[in-house]
């Protein structure tokens, strides 16, 4: 069944075009990545699909529901949600107070008056933001400042962020770009778990090919903003269009 | 150091122990801010009007209250919210005038007084929100002081008369409240000594309630996503919250404290001046807030405090007041970015500490 489908997809910042007529559907339950060499369009695709960009051209079609340019808090309550290549997160809250920002927009929608509500007994919202920290192995840190976590559990928190409000879409941008070996190992594991545990889609954008090859059952491979490639990852391997595209992107 | 020593060192360990977390577990309960608040409205009148030199005046204690509340209300847009208006007047003054033009046209209840300055401050403050808050940082800064000055020019040109225009607005008349006790019918015996008159329960009690409210609003959901939104409003966007309703929330929230705070005033003042639309007024409570600290309920209470005290006590002995309020502004805020609740919350981490490390 898919779940996403794009097609025409195009971007233009005023004679640059950073998307270029994409088409792309994401069946559910697949792993599928998306890669390209630097300034391929990747995040500018997951800015246009998740609402932060809008799209010069083109549609989506989440569930079957037109979200062409729809706001991203619209997006995320039909359940797409994504991460940030950069650790966005509220860096003078706690590590629990992060959680429950993202627990609140789970469970009370988009909008809510509930400002005279007590939120210390507000169950279902600390049992939400409870079971993300748990599930990312944050849960021992809760009280501290999220600004003073070390680089790889930030990262990890903004992947809890994402996850919180248990989206059926999933895209993680680059999660493990500038993470040492160790913590990109305990990233992908957690990544591995999360799929099964959660039943999430998940599509990565990533750099690193290793991770690529290991956790995707479909490769699409983007270059100046189109789709040059999509298919397994044998098939990717082999595909001398591809090569020549990172081949091209080396030697720059 | 002998074990009978270090026996006794251990015990009042123990005690401050004891004490801090007993402190802290009192300090998180819900109605603690709102007790302490009673207390302070009882106390705080004793101490000021008696101080030793340069001392305070009832007026000025109820005066000190109704900018409190003004101040409490622009913080949970500034201090939580991290949305700078440079046109709170607009909300102050609008409710002020409403609450003076309905004493004479309708009633001069004083509590209808202020509720109907509160709902007019509201329903612009809805009507300004939407246009200010489509931009943000200075932008909005800039939005609101241009909507602010739009209000005080209409209030002094084509609405002067019925505003008194440059004169102010003259004509209020405040009833007894609930029609039989009048403002200034002063209580006898102890009653008298701590609580004065009729009037100044009434100011007191909307200090409390403010106080209250804003502790709850700070403690509900919307006081986490207040400052989540400051800290990075983008995200919470992706996290399905629809971060310009939620600011705009603030922004009414804000503007109610400012409309309550407004009527209260009228009943005071019995007038309302074309300054109080003014774009000083929007300073004034830009400079009580800061000075006073961003960061709690409370400190915006202090700054309150300490601008009003300068501007009506110390002005009247010296006559360059403004260089003196300019120096401490920039004083705290340069030694204390945190303001003077932060000097407050210094002190108190201090002795914590103290009490912690025991007599060793």
């Amino acid at each position: 069944m898919t779940i996403l489908a794009i097609t025409g997809l195009t971007k233009r910042f005023g004679n640059l075009t950073a998307v270029d007529d994409l088409s792309l559907h994401i069946e559910r339950g697949e792993s599928l990545s998306i890669i390209g060499p630097n300034g391929a369009g990747k995040s500018t695709t997951v800015n246009l699909i998740t609402g932060l960009l809008q799209p010069s051209a083109g549609e989506v079609l989440f569930h079957g529901e037109d979200i062409t340019g729809a706001q991203p808090h619209e997006i995320l309550q039909r359940g797409l949600s994504r991460s940030f290549q950069t650790a966005s997160i509220f860096p003078e809250l706690t590590v629990e107070q992060n959680a429950i920002v993202a627990a609140l927009g789970a469970e009370h929608g988009s909008f809510s008056l509930n400002f005279l509500r007590r939120l210390v007994g507000y169950d279902a919202v600390a049992e939400r933001a409870r079971r993300t920290l748990e599930d990312m192995g944050l849960y021992e840190q809760r009280e501290l400042e999220a600004q003073s976590l070390p680089y790889g559990d930030k990262r990890r928190l903004e992947m809890a962020l994402a996850l919180t409000s248990d989206p059926d879409l999933l895209f993680l941008d680059e999660p493990t770009a500038g993470m040492s070996p160790d913590e990109t190992e305990t990233t992908v594991t957690l990544i591995e778990r999360v799929k099964q545990e959660r039943d999430v889609t998940i599509v990565l954008i990533e750099h690193d090919m290793e991770i690529v090859f290991r956790i995707s059952d479909r490769i699409a491979v983007l270059s100046q903003g189109a789709k040059i490639a999509d298919g397994t990852p044998a098939e990717i391997q082999g595909d001398p269009t591809v090569q020549k595209a990172y081949l091209g992107g080396i030697e720059l | 150091m002998s074990g009978e020593a270090e026996a006794s060192t251990g015990q009042s360990r123990g005690e401050a122990d004891d004490l801090v977390a007993r402190w802290d577990a009192l300090r998180r309960r819900e109605a603690f801010p709102a007790i302490a608040a009673i207390a302070f409205v009882i106390v705080f009148p004793l101490i000021f009007t008696n101080l030793p030199a340069y001392n305070g005046y009832m007026s000025l204690v109820e005066l000190i209250y109704i900018w409190a509340i003004f101040a409490i209300g622009f913080n949970l847009l500034l201090g939580y919210t991290g949305l700078l208006s440079f046109g709170h007047a607009a909300f102050w003054g609008a409710g002020a005038y409403a609450a003076g033009l309905f004493s004479v046209a309708v009633s001069g209840d004083p509590l209808v007084m202020v509720l109907v300055a509160a709902v007019t401050a509201v329903v612009l403050a809805m009507f300004l929100g939407v246009l200010s808050l489509r931009r943000g940082g200075i932008y909005f800064a800039i939005l609101t002081l241009a909507f602010g000055q739009m209000m005080y020019y209409i209030a002094l040109g084509p609405l002067g008369a019925i505003t008194g225009g440059e004169d102010g607005f003259t004509g209020v008349t405040v009833d007894p409240l609930f029609g039989v006790l009048e403002m200034g019918a002063e209580f006898a015996g102890v009653l008298g000594v701590l609580l004065h008159d009729v009037g100044y329960v009434v100011f007191a009690s909307f200090f409390v309630l403010a106080v209250a409210a804003a502790v709850r609003i700070v403690r509900s959901p919307y006081g986490t996503i207040f400052q989540a939104i400051a800290e990075n409003e983008q995200r919470v966007e992706f996290l399905g919250l629809h971060v310009w309703r939620y600011k705009l929330a603030a922004f009414v929230l804000s503007a109610a404290f400012a409309g309550v705070a407004a009527g209260l005033h009228t009943v005071h003042a019995r007038y309302v001046a074309i300054a109080s639309l003014y774009w000083i007024t929007s300073g004034d409570i830009v400079i009580m807030t800061v000075l006073g600290g961003t960061s709690s309920v409370f400190g915006p209470i202090l700054g309150a405090l300490a601008f009003l005290y300068v501007e009506n006590i110390v002005s009247g002995e010296i006559a360059f007041w403004l260089l003196i309020l300019g120096v401490l502004f920039v004083t705290v805020v340069w030694l204390f970015p945190s303001g003077l609740w932060g000097v407050v919350s210094a002190v108190r981490t201090a002795v914590r500490r103290r009490l912690l490390e025991g007599r060793s």
